[in-house]
């Protein structure tokens, strides 16, 4: 009976070739407009993932329990050590591809006659290297070594200083015990990231000298970068065992994204909105295309229930007409997507700077399993919502008229 | 003898508009297995509505439907369905095969919904029956590459893949040329003869009319008369007077 179903289902899409080849072409230009549009969003949310990762947070950080809540201002109390075993182990871990220590705090740096505040991280130049690829040099050079007394400027608080390679610079900073402290460094370069904020207060510098100015010694922060950004909930269950819940906190990156986080809340409902507007023209157009179908077979329905067949047969007939246009066009949707996707990307898609970053880019689409298997869902459950109503209509149907209406 | 369709005191009303339309006015008859029954009479008389009720695709305004002596008034739209998948074969005026089907998928489809069939004893049928209504060779022939009277022939062989207590033929032959129809009409006979399927069929047509053995003519929705073929093929008509007599006459045994 399926096979059968099946092959008469198929033939009658057959038979009105244009009309069928319309329906699943609009599907498949719905699927089309949503991956595209899906992919474009998802390649945002992953070039954004990447370089908040790549640029700023790493994929786990590791600090003091409530560093992150009472920790900024006073970096003092939650000082990690320099040297530990469990350091020690979790660069040994394999998932984790490096780990490297900060030392964050802040102060004012000076040249000339300006004087502005700015956040600085010290940071080992070598190990912090894989985490900063998203951190681009715009002049200069990038810190080479823990030795050097030189540091890197965000552009925006190199702007502001009016500094440019090869300057020195004041830095003054409060010491562990409350006294100031002031030490003098070169410019070695400035840096952009995608964050305008951050470029307007960042300053890194070699950690041996940022804890010389602030008389300490550790670290506010141990950072890692893992291979892959997918397992960083999986690693972080399996080091939690080596660190103490009392002393050491684990922070994955999605808790420190925050913009990030609110740009895919806020882009994803758009995602939704466009997908809400893409299913409702795919019923509009097969509801039509299904109801036209109905009433051109009227006599074959009624011959089809005078002969037997139950009302839920010729439900079950049209049901089955309308999923295999939403999974027919739904397929050459997702192939047609594919292939524009990825020609689209070759191009690329200019954007300009969007709020809160300094600088446009070059968009392009992602096309993700789940975006896929959402387009399919998208398309098979719009063709059935939309055959639902005239099938009904032909399961009901009064027998007797509708064989009277070919007479 | 047990009757193999009944029908006691049966009005059926059609609202047109604002206007009811008595189609059948107190039908009572009842019809014995194995005849080849012609229902005659002039357009509008009620003889498609009486098949309809027969065959169970319409409800009487009133009264009773008996096939092999069950009530089907009572029954559900499924349950409905389900005995005319297997005891009423439908043949029509317009032959109503569906036209993505093969002649043999067209006898096929009606079986497709029995589970009692499997797909082996489905494929015999099939078989047997196109070759009875002689069109083996154009099996896998879609009804626009079959000619009127093959298509009837089709129509006529689904009806039997069933294997149906009653076959409806509504004007069977109105759509084909005369020798077509008459060929027609002597391969139902033949069936008729030969399996013991009972025939029940509409027509106006005198011609068609000689090919019966039992005949009830309608007017205006009641039974004006009653005719059973004698053994030397005369007609013994009993003519209904009032209403009255038609409970008391019923087609002789
Ligand atoms: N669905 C309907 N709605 C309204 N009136 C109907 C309907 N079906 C039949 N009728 C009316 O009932 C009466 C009997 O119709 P029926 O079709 O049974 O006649 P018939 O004997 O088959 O006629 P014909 O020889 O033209 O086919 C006619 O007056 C017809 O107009
Ligand atoms: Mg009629």
């Amino acid at each position: 009976m399926l096979s059968t179903s099946f092959r008469l289902a198929l033939r009658n899409l057959a038979r009105n070739r244009n009309r069928t080849l319309v329906a699943m072409l609009t599907v498949g230009g719905g699927v089309v407009a949503f991956l595209l549009a899906g992919g474009f969003i998802n390649w945002v949310f992953a070039d954004m993932r990447e370089a908040t990762i790549r640029s700023q947070l790493g994929h786990i950080q590791i600090v003091r329990p409530g560093y992150f809540e009472k920790g900024i201002a006073d970096p003092y109390s939650f000082l990690l050590p320099g040297q530990s075993k469990e350091e020690e182990a979790l660069r040994n871990t394999t998932e984790i591809a490096t780990i490297t220590p900060r030392l964050a705090f802040s102060g004012l740096a000076s040249f000339g006659d300006i004087t502005v505040g700015f956040s600085g991280e010290g940071i080992d130049p070598l190990r912090e290297r894989p985490i900063s690829t998203r951190i681009t040099i715009k002049d200069g050079q990038d810190l080479q070594s823990l030795e050097e007394t030189s540091a890197i400027l965000g552009e925006g608080l190199a702007r502001t200083l009016g500094v440019k390679p090869g300057d020195s610079i004041v830095l003054l900073g409060t010491t562990a015990n409350g006294s100031a402290n002031a030490i003098e460094v070169t410019v070695a370069g400035t840096f952009f990231t995608i964050y305008k904020e951050y470029d307007d207060t960042a300053l890194r510098l070699p950690i041996p000298l940022a804890r010389k100015l602030m008389r300490v010694d550790g670290a506010t922060s141990w950072v890692a970068l893992l291979e892959r950004t997918e397992s960083t909930q999986s690693t972080i269950e399996s080091i939690r065992p080596k660190l103490p819940a009392e002393v050491f906190q684990i922070i994955p990156w999605t808790e420190l994204a925050d913009f990030y986080n609110k740009v895919v809340v806020l882009f994803s409902k758009q995602v939704d909105v466009v997908k809400i507007i893409i299913g409702l023209i795919i019923i509009l157009t097969i509801s039509n295309t299904q109801t036209m179908s109905v009433l051109e077979r009227t006599t074959e329905i009624g011959t089809s229930l005078a002969i037997g067949l139950r009302g839920s047969d010729v439900l079950r007939l049209f049901l089955l007409e309308g999923a295999l246009i939403g999974i027919v066009g739904g397929l050459l949707g997702i192939g047609l997507g594919y292939v524009l996707g990825e020609i689209i990307s070759a191009i690329g898609i200019p954007m300009p700077p969007p709020p809160g970053m300094a600088r446009g880019y070059t968009g392009q689409i992602l096309i993700s399993t789940s975006l896929v298997v959402d387009a399919l869902i998208l398309s098979l459950s719009t063709t059935l919502l939309a055959s639902i109503m005239p099938a009904w209509k032909a399961s009901r149907m009064n027998i007797v008229d509708a064989l009277r209406c070919n007479q | 003898m047990s009757s193999v369709v009944r029908i006691e005191r049966v009005f059926k009303e059609y609202l047109l508009g604002e206007q009811i339309v008595q189609a059948l006015n107190d039908i009572t008859l009842a019809i014995e297995p194995g005849v080849f029954l012609a229902i005659s009479g002039p357009s509008g008389s009620g003889k498609t509505t009486m098949l309809n009720l027969i065959g169970c695709i319409d409800r009487p305004t009133s009264g009773n439907i008996y096939i092999n002596e069950e009530n089907v008034s009572q029954k559900s739209a499924n349950e409905l369905a389900d005995l005319r998948a297997r005891s009423i074969g439908f043949i029509f005026q317009t032959f109503n095969l569906l036209p993505v089907l093969t002649a043999a998928e067209n006898v096929e489809y009606p079986l497709l919904r029995r589970k009692d069939i499997s797909a082996t004893d489905r494929k015999r049928r099939v078989d047997y029956f196109l070759d009875i209504v002689g069109l083996s060779k154009y099996a896998n022939n879609r009804p626009n590459q079959l000619s009127g009277g093959q298509r009837q022939r089709v129509a006529i062989a689904r009806a039997l893949a069933v294997k149906p207590a009653i076959v409806l033929a509504d004007e069977p032959t109105a759509n084909l040329d005369k020798a077509t129809g008459i060929e027609i009409l002597k391969l139902m006979k033949l069936i008729n003869e030969h399996l013991g399927t009972t025939f029940i069929f509409s027509t106006h047509d005198q011609k068609v009319i000689d090919h019966a053995n039992r005949l009830v003519k309608v007017e205006d929705g009641t039974i004006k008369a009653f005719g059973v073929r004698g053994p030397k093929r005369n007609w013994n008509i009993a003519r209904v007077r009032n209403l009255s007599d038609i409970a008391a006459e019923n087609i002789p045994g």
